[in-house]
């Protein structure tokens, strides 16, 4: 980096700097000026707002007069609701299945989505003890590699002081 | 120059704001504008992102409390103006922000506002290749020459994390350089 001279190659207009203050001003007070009223133009009848709290508390004061339905519809719905039930279990039931369901039936999608939405509790010693992650390759589980740069930016990410890593820079990069 | 605090008290008061605010793009204006001028890379969007980073300034004034720099929180908004601005640009363009820095940087020989000679428009095209977080540290250290602490209070990152991204962003624009 040393040979490259510490120039500032970009330039502005000429008296760019100088008028900058006043085109910023009047930029303002133009984007003020096209601002939208602050009157709506809604109205509202006269003394409105001063029969208000009358009227609320007249009409909640008032007393509410029972409605007495004149025919039940509700037990003959609930009958038609159980008919359709016993319809649908009769058609769903894999009535004429002679092998007994595996774990090889099961679509890996549902395996999978199983495990996602349940919280299964398990301690990351007792999930170690199935998949035995010692005779893996990282690279058996990520799709992509990592490299240096993605590293330090998950360190950026995760860790509050990078120093406290102890990272001696000058040596990393050599 | 005005003291930091006595300004942003003015800039507080609605009788003495409109003063303060001639003073406060006065003393900032050219920092504010070169620190945006490397991310954009051409005039025209630098004075845009300029002027947007000075009224936004001036309308959240109230909201700055004083838990940094006045110039701190001012350089923050500068580089939040400026990363929206081409984000916004390139969707119209349909590119990514990426794509659209080092387009601009490609072309920045036809820019009548660039006069750099050849070495300085390679490192140019280098740094518009970097990351963005490289790409802020390494133009803030070493055209800015601000200290790692003002860097880090600007992008909220820890020293530390600025130190490595300048090592990387550094071997980075020497490898492009030694290729090229």
């Amino acid at each position: 980096m040393k040979k490259i001279p510490k120039k500032n190659s970009f330039k502005t207009p000429p008296g760019y700097f100088e008028g900058l203050t006043e085109r910023i001003q009047q930029r303002m007070q133009e984007e003020e000026a096209q601002q939208f009223p602050k009157e709506e133009g809604f109205a509202v009848p006269d003394t409105y707002f001063d029969n208000l709290e009358k009227e609320i508390l007249a009409s909640t004061t008032q007393n509410e007069t029972p409605v007495i339905q004149l025919r039940s519809y509700k037990k003959y719905l609930y009958a038609a609701a159980a008919i359709a039930a016993i319809f649908v279990l009769v058609i769903a039931l894999p009535w004429n299945r002679s092998q007994p369901i595996t774990f090889d039936d099961l679509a890996e999608v549902d395996i999978t989505s199983y495990f996602e939405s349940r919280e299964l509790e398990l301690s990351s010693y007792e999930i170690a003890e199935v998949i035995p992650v010692a005779n893996l390759e990282i690279d058996e589980f990520m799709e992509t590699g990592m490299d240096d740069e993605q590293i330090m930016d998950y360190l950026e990410d995760t860790i509050d002081d990078l120093d406290e890593l102890n990272i001696d820079l000058d040596e990393a990069y050599q | 120059m005005i003291a930091e605090e006595t300004l942003v008290k003015e800039l507080k008061q609605k009788d003495t704001q409109a003063k303060a605010f001639e003073v406060l793009i006065t003393s900032y204006k050219e920092r504010l504008y070169w620190h945006i001028r490397r991310i954009v890379l051409d005039h025209d969007d630098a004075d845009d992102v300029l002027q947007n980073t000075f009224i936004k300034v001036f309308r959240n004034i109230d909201k700055f409390k004083g838990d940094s720099k006045l110039y701190s929180w001012m350089y923050r908004i500068g580089t939040n103006e400026a990363l929206t601005f081409l984000k916004t640009k390139s969707r119209k363009l349909g590119v990514s922000s990426d794509e659209l820095i080092e387009r601009k940087a490609n072309t920045l020989e036809a820019d009548v506002y660039f006069e750099g000679d050849e070495i300085q428009l390679q490192l140019q095209q280098a740094i518009a290749r970097l990351p963005e977080k490289q790409k802020l540290v390494f133009n803030m250290k070493y055209f800015e020459e601000l200290k790692y602490e003002e860097i880090s209070e600007i992008l909220g990152t820890s020293v530390g994390a600025l130190k490595a991204s300048y090592h990387l962003a550094v071997k980075k624009i020497e490898g492009f350089l030694e290729i090229h």
